[in-house]
């Protein structure tokens, strides 16, 4: 039996350039950055930080976070108060590890990713008149809490993306593997004797 | 474009793809041009480092990170030579003959699947770890489990030489697995298979592929393909698609198969898991040894769950677990006092949860926690608690609780804590590594892709064999059924090429 419709389809519809040209994202996804745009397209503050669509190329990966810098560590902070206590080498150490994750990724990515943290940035403004990066380490769990329990699956999610980065860019580091006492050796059980 | 030909194109060097390059390989000395082809890379030995974020955009797809079109769960699997077998902890299980029953595929008798898996099981070194190679984060799960008079199991694992690394997860750096990239794929390279790395296949054709080799990256491991970069089609008598749950119905879609074949892609299930953390007041050896020795299954029937013991590394741990601030801290903080289960919910398929691909032919995975998956997984979780209780843990960390620490004063209203409605898509973190469907076995197209051989309905050249061929979960880990249905598909090959089963 010879295959059906699908033999007159083969290798003509530019598919499979399409396929590797585009590399697919890692630890974020990007629908969860189309998501929360989708999201903030219904908040009319927001809209200050609509991506523009289909602007520029892919960008420095170093410099992925560089314009939302100081929320991103105040994000961590809350995420992981250990973190307060990192000196700047550290800081830029989880920063590039964050940056080669995101490394690759579309520059539309990198966009919302800004977005989002904005986001986070404003949101305590209506609640408590201030910016996020203004509130005490109490206020700040209270923010992201909301984020984490909101009743939209969506939002749950979202936050649940920038918490993986967070954590990835902190725990990532092999100084908070040795502070956190993980002690691992490919000799194993001889290492340890 | 290189224009090559084949005899037998083996997409994917996996439990499937591996275990058919070997039984295969047989028919290179009549001539037969024989030619795995995998999308990821070949690491040395030395590359193995056991640094977590090194080691996993090596060798799992997307690093390991692969979300749900929901977003609200990770899939993860291999993407190297070996395939999920480099990566897995070499647990090795019959499968269930009550599984088979259920799927009840014509022409797949269980005791023919039990004969080949235990063919494997001798093969790949199948044995028991012995007792003063199993740590306390796996004896204390047997421990509590026996305080409670749970039936705790230990499981078989496919070791050589093993010396308690505990870095299955991220390639053993000492090579005591057993996967198939240690036994099926060597043994078949030197029988004259070729099997060529960096190598992602785009789209089949009429007895062809179009496949792409790409250049090693700046700075990344693994050796470059035995090929030139570049784009290739390839001539081939029989094909035989080996690329996992999520790829190999992909595969098929943007090849224009989903007319013809309508269950492509649907039937996916894939265990989604939660991660458990219990505290103990004293260190404890979890980060030594081998990393799963001990499993629980008697509620799989009842609940629908089955516990394994489990341990991660710290980011993987600190993802796993729900929360942040210091409650989630305190937890990483007594990394050395960790005990860790992971609770695997038994899912059915659903006509939701399946596999299709995005306008770019990029496999996309639907899938929402049923009813039951969640019933599965709080209760599995309650189970856990009380078996790290019962080990002597102090505290818990419940994701399926309003208050995610439960201090073992309150060990007794674990029932009562742990609520259905608590189960919040994309709060609990919620992960997966068997994944299984998309390609079912079964009696014709309307309920199935394959005949109990793999071979694709009305493609009699297409061939699946990997874990996308089970018609509903399996109930327990999944590389030797895989390995066994894979040797079938070989079978039907060889009868198909040479006109006998054994290629003589």
């Amino acid at each position: 039996m010879t295959p059906g419709p699908w033999k007159s389809k083969q290798f003509d519809d530019g598919i499979t350039d399409t396929l590797v040209s585009r590399p697919a994202p890692q630890h974020l996804d990007r629908g969860f950055w189309f998501s929360i745009h989708n999201v903030c397209q219904r908040i009319p503050w927001s809209s200050t930080f609509m991506p523009k669509k289909n602007v520029g190329s892919s960008p420095d990966a170093s410099a992925a976070l560089e314009p939302v810098r100081k929320i991103f560590r105040a994000f961590v902070c809350t995420v992981v108060p250990e973190a307060m206590a990192l000196d700047m080498s550290a800081w830029r150490e989880l920063e590039k590890l964050v940056n080669d994750a995101l490394r690759d990724r579309p520059a539309s990515l990198h966009r919302q990713l800004r977005l989002f943290l904005r986001a986070i940035e404003w949101l305590p403004a209506l609640r408590f008149g201030r910016f996020f990066t203004a509130l005490d380490a109490s206020r700040r769990t209270r923010v992201l809490r909301y984020l984490q329990d909101h009743r939209l699956e969506l939002v749950r999610t979202g936050f649940w993306g920038l918490r993986t980065l967070a954590l990835l860019g902190y725990y990532g580091r092999a100084e908070a593997a040795r502070e956190i006492g993980y002690r691992t050796d490919r000799r194993g059980w001889e290492a340890v004797q | 474009m290189t224009r090559l030909h084949y005899d037998v194109v083996i997409i994917g060097s996996g439990a499937g793809g591996g275990t058919v390059a070997q039984e295969l390989s047989c028919l290179c000395a009549q001539g037969a041009r024989i030619a795995v082809l995998e999308k990821g890379p070949k690491l040395r030995d030395e590359e193995f480092t056991g640094r977590e974020l090194e080691m996993a955009p090596a060798l799992y797809e997307e690093s390991g990170g692969f979300l749900t079109a929901e977003r609200t769960m990770t899939l993860a699997f291999g993407c190297a030579y070996g395939g999920s077998t480099a990566v897995y902890t070499g647990t090795s299980l019959l499968p269930p003959e009550r599984v088979l029953q259920r799927w009840n595929v014509p022409g797949l008798p269980f005791a023919d699947v039990e004969r080949r898996a235990r063919k494997f099981m001798a093969e790949n070194n199948v044995q028991f770890l012995e007792d003063p190679f199993i740590n306390d984060n796996n004896r204390l799960f047997k421990e509590g489990c026996e305080k409670l008079n749970y039936r705790v199991q230990q499981f078989p694992v496919n070791i050589k030489g093993c010396r308690g690394s505990s870095l299955c997860n991220l390639g053993c750096p000492n090579q005591a697995k057993q996967g198939t990239d240690r036994v099926q794929l060597p043994r078949a390279e030197r029988n004259g298979v070729e099997v060529i790395t960096r190598c992602r296949v785009l789209r089949i054709g009429q007895k062809k592929l179009r496949a792409r080799v790409y250049p090693k990256p700046a700075g990344g491991k693994g050796e470059p393909s035995s090929w030139q970069p570049g784009d290739y089609e390839i001539d081939a008598r029989i094909i035989v698609v080996c690329a996992g749950a999520v790829n190999t119905p992909a595969l098929l879609l943007r090849s224009g198969m989903g007319r013809q074949l309508p269950r492509l892609g649907y039937g996916f299930t894939c265990h989604p898991a939660i991660i458990m953390v219990g505290e103990h007041s004293r260190a404890i050896t979890n980060s030594v040894g081998h990393p799963k020795s001990f499993y629980l299954d008697q509620f799989v029937e009842s609940d629908r769950y089955l516990l394994e013991v489990c341990m991660y590394f710290p980011f993987i741990t600190a993802k796993a677990m729900a929360g942040f601030g210091h409650e989630h801290s305190s937890f990483m903080q007594a990394f050395p006092r960790l005990q860790m289960i992971l609770v695997l919910a038994c899912d059915e398929v659903s006509p939701y949860n399946r596999v299709t691909i995005d306008q770019q032919g990029r496999p996309v995975v639907h899938y929402r926690f049923t009813p039951e998956v969640i019933h599965g997984l709080v209760q599995g979780a309650v189970t856990s608690a009380k078996i790290f209780f019962a080990a002597g843990a102090a505290r818990v960390h419940m994701p399926v609780a309003r208050s995610l620490t439960i201090e073992a004063r309150n060990a007794a209203q674990l029932d009562d804590i742990a609520q259905h409605h608590d189960f919040k898509p994309g709060k609990v973190p919620v992960s997966a590594a068997h994944l299984q469907g998309g390609c079912a076995m079964g009696q014709g197209c309307e309920d199935s892709v394959t005949d109990s051989y793999g071979r694709v309905h009305g493609i009699p050249w297409l061939f699946v064999a990997d874990s996308s061929l089970f018609p509903n979960c399996l109930e327990i880990n999944p590389y030797l059924t895989i390995m066994a249905l894979a040797d079938r598909a070989a079978e039907a090959i060889r009868q198909e090429l040479y006109g006998n089963h054994d290629g003589q």
